[in-house]
């Protein structure tokens, strides 16, 4: 065993004289960063600000009476994306297992005192866990998922709007505008794509122009142009914040789903639409049952991606005036009081963020490794 | 797209009615594009009324007349175009009696200026972790693997305020700012030593300087490694014998009260906007980097190892050229999406373009009009980026073939 | 095909609410709605800000917002709040999202001229300050000569400073602009910012809640003056006038010593002035299209003008705020805080 770990560490850290020196500089420093954090996060660090203002990191200034109406949106969610995973991975015994820590993390972020949320968060999990479980067991319910997404997000929307849209805030909102943008932009995107390589050139720049112009300006700037510009032609519907902003991020985000499904697209070879051409299929019909799921196959990986990158521009929204994750946090800051506590806060703020991307990046990973494998 | 309608009607057909038909088909073709770039017209049109008559309606007036208005602001740092009388615009620093016009020139001279040293430096790294992920040595590939991790997975918005807060303004503070050989690191800025024009009307100074100039376009242009070669050494050369003659000059900062004085300055804003950009514009790259490295046959690595190659020597030899040919335009994608994210500026308070923006807005109310100058700016940075992608990405074509 | 089909019906709809909607005072369609769109900052202390521990708005605007809703509604808790950023409160108003802005906004010429909005009464007198660091031994604005002040963007300080700095010939003075006060008072700790410059109300606030106040100087100088005020959209002088005197109210009501605890002893009162004003037997609401209650109603709610103050800003409060020898004091006491009269 020491052998082995010695011979590990002579190849991988010790082999050449610039690795002995590299390892000898950055190792140290790398720990000495790393002592620092944890000795600053166990000591000098005053966590209760976490605990004490978590309802409007969560779900902003959404009053704390209604907050049933977030419990419920929270359960749709967790249904729906853990659907969405058993659609790829196979909910195992060892699966159920791991939730229960994350159950006990979450109970113990809430505070434990408080039983009402501790129930709470286990019947998210176990929403989570059972949506899971039966995407993976029966097969006909991932078929169902995408018109199922549509009506879940309606039933938040029906649920979370009698308060006023106007409330809507801190991680809840972050995720909701990701869910959101995610789905919508998908057929607006594909529509695009396709109108890209239209028969009609007419059509076809149309498509080219919007995505080129959408992908050469700052989503902070389309979303804050979309914020003013819609109750300006629109003056009879009072259209909320929350939706403007929402409208703003599919525009943008269509584009991008527009170019990668174009790419996928792309990678259909041209046998298979001659063949169904051949067969006396229509275009309509070919693109649809023919080209569309390959691509949609191919740019699995990448998609998952855009949503990460969603997720991480939905601080964007601070723009309009709406309070997401991030502005929850900063909101907290801009109390004087709290106003020594930014790097908890921050600390805090990162670390979620970066659990969730991590978790995003990974789904994104295994499901290409999973069609990687498929497809050979 | 339209062979494979003739070709349906198949060689079966009579010629007389496949030419019929083909002008059915060309008509019908026709008629549909012409409906859809009319609705496309139409839309428009009918849009820009709908805005128009909406602006009125809430008496938001569209003018473009406050660009000629005094700006009455003050803008941090940057310099804009002022036209004094003379040909050429004088290029000096932004004061609060330029006009609002020059004011958003100021905001897209600090966008450029952010966004082409982040370029350069993000390709740079970029290409480094990229490598560094598939590096021999445990330490580099960890550090790299981490390093795209983190900033991968979490907002932009964050990491910039990371790098402000909690490192640019932990600097020491410029009285007892770190020196190091003329560079000064302080919260107020980095400063650097500056090469100054000190020749004025020398006839030799003016010689030299012109002959550096055409040394330096041989490098870049030359065809043969040999002239470029020369070109370089030429370079090093006259710029030695400038700096003898006293033709330039170093200017070195020299720190006061309370910022430096001479020299090349870069403010805090400035360093953290780049430092967060381009660490985060150089995971993304390192990712292409190493999925194309990755995508090339391993019989590149083998040949290189069989033919005694070692592994430097295989990177930098055999699988980066490979990989530069195939990666500009994912590049280009980035750089795009680079100069886009400098508009997070505002967060920090860097005055690019979206920040002076934002205070041009307050000032006046023309938020609307605003926004459309913005909007043409970032639209042309983002077409002259794609253009000059485009062409080094057809020059190192050109050169691969003629290699 | 479709898509565009459907585009060019909805921009058909568009322009067709746009021909037809009709003109009605902002007065009505807050009756008609049942609610009152109010927007409010909620990141700046007293004013407008969210306790993060109750989850409720708070401050001196998001009372001026409650006393609005009791007005014109005759329900406090009928008030929508919508936050608005220094950026987007004019739009806001223009395009309708939001009936009536209370957000610390300064009252200036060119924002009633070119910007289509009117402003209300004047609801706190504030000046533009300047704070430093007590250990950069800075006593007075002269020693500040060629420092770099922050302030936020969008402010009037912005101008403020840059006019100071030429006033004073200072060449090297830079202005750095973040976003909001908290980044604001980071940079200032840091050291990056010299001085912070804002409105004093905010600087005293920030100072005094910081873990050692001692650590700051609120210079004496006064820049320049801050007056805010609410605003809604041009023209409409209906509602317009509904809130001036709405706001005039509760500057009468401490005038006049009428607060919410001793509202029912004055209801019964048989000074006919109080009467009046109260609306007990007819009054002056019916004028401005609000019930005769008006004020009565807005007291209830929030308490006169002393009362607003005192919860939001006071001494007792963690703005500590001295309103004694300000101009926020009441006329009475040497301040400017003056109402019409009321007869």
């Amino acid at each position: 065993m020491i052998a082995r770990s010695l011979k590990w560490t002579r190849h991988n850290l010790f082999g050449k004289p610039f690795d002995v020196l590299l390892s000898l500089t950055v190792i140290p420093g790398v720990l000495w960063m790393v002592y620092q954090a944890v000795s600053w996060a166990l000591t000098a660090a005053r966590w209760d600000i976490i605990p004490q203002s978590l309802r409007v990191l969560m779900i902003g200034v959404f009053p704390a009476d209604q907050a049933w109406r977030a419990w419920i949106a929270i359960v749709i969610i967790a249904i729906l994306l853990g659907a969405a995973l058993g659609c790829v991975f196979a909910f195992k015994g060892r699966h159920a297992g791991a939730l229960v820590p994350v159950w006990a993390g979450c109970a113990a972020l809430a505070g434990i005192e408080n039983v009402t949320n501790v129930l709470l968060i286990a019947v998210t999990i176990a929403a989570f866990a059972g949506g899971w479980a039966v995407a993976s067991r029966f097969p006909p319910v991932r078929k169902a998922l995408v018109p199922a997404s549509f009506i879940g997000l309606i039933a938040i929307f029906a649920v979370m709007a009698p308060p006023g849209a106007g409330l809507w805030g801190g991680l809840l909102l972050s995720i909701l505008l990701t869910l959101v943008t995610a789905v919508l932009s998908l057929p607006i995107g594909i529509l695009l794509a396709f109108g890209r390589r239209s028969r009609f050139s007419g059509l076809r720049w149309i498509c080219t122009g919007y995505i080129e112009v959408m992908r050469s300006v700052p989503l902070i700037m389309v979303v804050y142009w979309i914020w003013i510009l819609i109750p300006v032609l629109t003056p009879q519907f009072n259209l909320a914040d929350v939706v403007r902003g929402m409208i703003g991020f599919t525009l943008f985000y269509s584009a991008y789903v527009a170019e990668y499904v174009r790419s996928g697209l792309q990678a259909v070879p041209r046998g298979q639409t001659e063949a169904a051409r051949s067969l006396g299929m229509s275009e309509f019909d070919i693109n649809r049952s023919i080209v569309l799921p390959q691509a949609i196959r191919v740019v699995v990986p990448p998609l998952v991606g855009n949503v990460l990158d969603i997720f991480n521009m939905a601080p964007l929204v601070f723009i309009i005036g709406l309070t997401d994750f991030l502005r929850a946090g900063q909101m907290i800051l801009a109390n004087p009081q709290f106003g020594d506590r930014t790097y908890e806060v921050y600390s805090f703020l990162f670390l979620t963020y970066f659990l969730v991307g991590s978790l995003i990046t990974f789904v994104a990973r295994k499901l290409e490794a999973h069609l990687a494998r498929g497809s050979r | 797209m339209e062979m494979h309608q003739a070709n349906v009607a198949g060689p079966a057909a009579d010629d007389g009615l496949l030419i019929a038909r083909r002008r059915r088909n060309r008509i019908r073709y026709e008629a549909i594009q012409f409906s859809i770039i009319a609705a496309a017209i139409v839309l428009l049109i009918l849009f820009a009324i709908a805005v128009k008559e909406g602006l009125a309606r809430h008496g938001i007036r569209f003018s473009f007349s406050f660009l000629w208005e005094a700006a009455g602001f003050d803008i941090s740092e940057g310099k804009t175009f002022v036209f004094d009388g003379g040909f050429w615009p004088a290029f000096t620093e932004f004061t609060s009696d330029r006009l609002i016009l020059q004011a958003f020139i100021t905001g897209i001279v600090n966008t450029i200026k952010v966004a082409v040293l982040a370029i350069v430096l993000s390709t740079v790294l970029g290409v480094l972790l990229g490598v560094g992920r598939l590096s021999t040595n445990w330490v580099v590939r960890n550090l790299s693997f981490w390093c795209v991790e983190f900033v991968r997975n979490t907002p932009l918005l964050i990491q910039l305020v990371f790098w402000y807060f909690a490192v640019v303004l932990h600097f020491p503070p410029i009285a007892a700012a770190a020196k190091f050989y003329g560079v000064v690191i302080s919260q107020q800025g980095l400063y650097f030593p500056a090469v100054v024009w000190q020749g004025a009307g020398s006839p030799l100074a003016l010689a030299l300087v012109a002959a550096t100039l055409a040394a330096v376009l041989g490098l870049i242009f030359g065809k043969r490694g040999s002239i470029r070669w020369i070109c370089a050494g030429a370079v090093v050369l006259f710029v030695g014998v400038l700096f003898a003659t006293g033709g330039i000059a170093l200017d070195f900062p020299v720190a006061s009260k309370f910022r430096a004085r001479g020299g090349i300055g870069m403010s805090p804003e400035m360093a953290a906007l780049l430092l967060a950009v381009v660490v985060n514009t150089a995971s993304y790259i390192a990712e292409i980097v190493r999925g194309s490295i990755d995508a090339l046959p391993k019989g590149q690595w083998e040949a290189a190892a069989s033919l005694g190659l070692n592994r430097r020597d295989t990177v930098n030899e055999i699988i980066l050229p490979q990989v530069f040919r195939v990666v500009l335009p994912s590049f280009g994608n980035q750089y795009i999406s680079l100069t886009k994210n400098t508009a997070l500026g505002i967060a920090i308070g860097y005055p690019e373009l979206f920040n002076i923006y934002g205070t041009i807005a307050n000032q006046t109310g023309h938020s609307l009009e605003g926004i459309v100058i913005v909007m043409m700016s970032y639209l042309i940075l983002s077409w002259a980026i794609s253009a000059a992608v485009g062409w080094a990405d057809r020059r190192l074509a050109k050169r691969g073939a003629t290699r | 095909m479709k898509l565009i089909k459907l585009l060019t019906a909805g921009v058909f709809a568009g322009l067709a609410f746009t021909a037809g909607q009709a003109s009605a005072s902002v007065l009505d369609t807050v009756k008609q709605r049942g609610t009152l769109n109010c927007g409010t900052d909620n990141t700046a202390p007293g004013f407008g800000y969210l306790n993060t521990t109750t989850g409720q708005l708070e401050g001196l605007d998001v009372d001026f917002c409650k006393a609005v809703a009791a007005a014109v509604l005759g329900d406090a808790s009928k008030v929508k709040f919508v936050t608005v950023t220094d950026k987007s409160r004019f739009d806001a108003v223009l395009t309708n999202q939001v009936d009536v802005v209370f957000a610390h906004t300064t009252l200036m010429p060119a924002r009633e001229s070119s910007i289509a909005v009117d402003f209300l009464p004047i609801n706190f007198y504030d000046g533009t300050g300047i704070m430093v660091k007590t250990d950069s031994g800075v006593e007075t604005l002269d020693d500040l000569d060629g420092a770099t002040f922050c302030t936020t963007q969008g402010s009037m300080t912005e101008t403020v400073l840059t006019s100071t700095f030429k006033a004073r010939g200072w060449q090297d003075s830079k202005v750095l602009t973040y976003e909001n006060l908290e980044k604001l008072f980071a940079a200032l700790n840091s050291g990056r910012c010299n001085a912070m410059s804002t409105d004093k109300s905010a600087l005293a606030a920030w100072a005094g809640n910081s873990p050692s106040p001692s650590d700051y100087v609120i210079l004496p100088d006064t820049l320049d003056k801050s007056p805010f005020g609410g605003f809604v959209v041009a023209n409409d002088s209906k509602w317009r006038n509904a809130l001036r005197w709405t706001i005039y109210g509760l500057f009468q009501a401490e005038e006049s010593e009428i607060t919410q605890a001793n509202l029912d002893e004055h209801l019964t009162s048989e000074d006919p002035f109080v009467q009046r004003f109260l609306g007990v037997g007819g009054g002056h609401g019916k004028d401005f299209g609000l019930s005769d209650d008006f004020v009565a109603q807005a007291i209830k709610a929030v308490g006169n003008y002393g009362e607003i103050y005192a919860r939001n800003l006071g001494p007792d409060t963690r703005m500590y705020l001295e309103r004694k020898g300000t101009p926020n004091a009441l006329w009475t006491q040497g301040g400017a805080i003056y109402s019409p009269l009321w007869n």
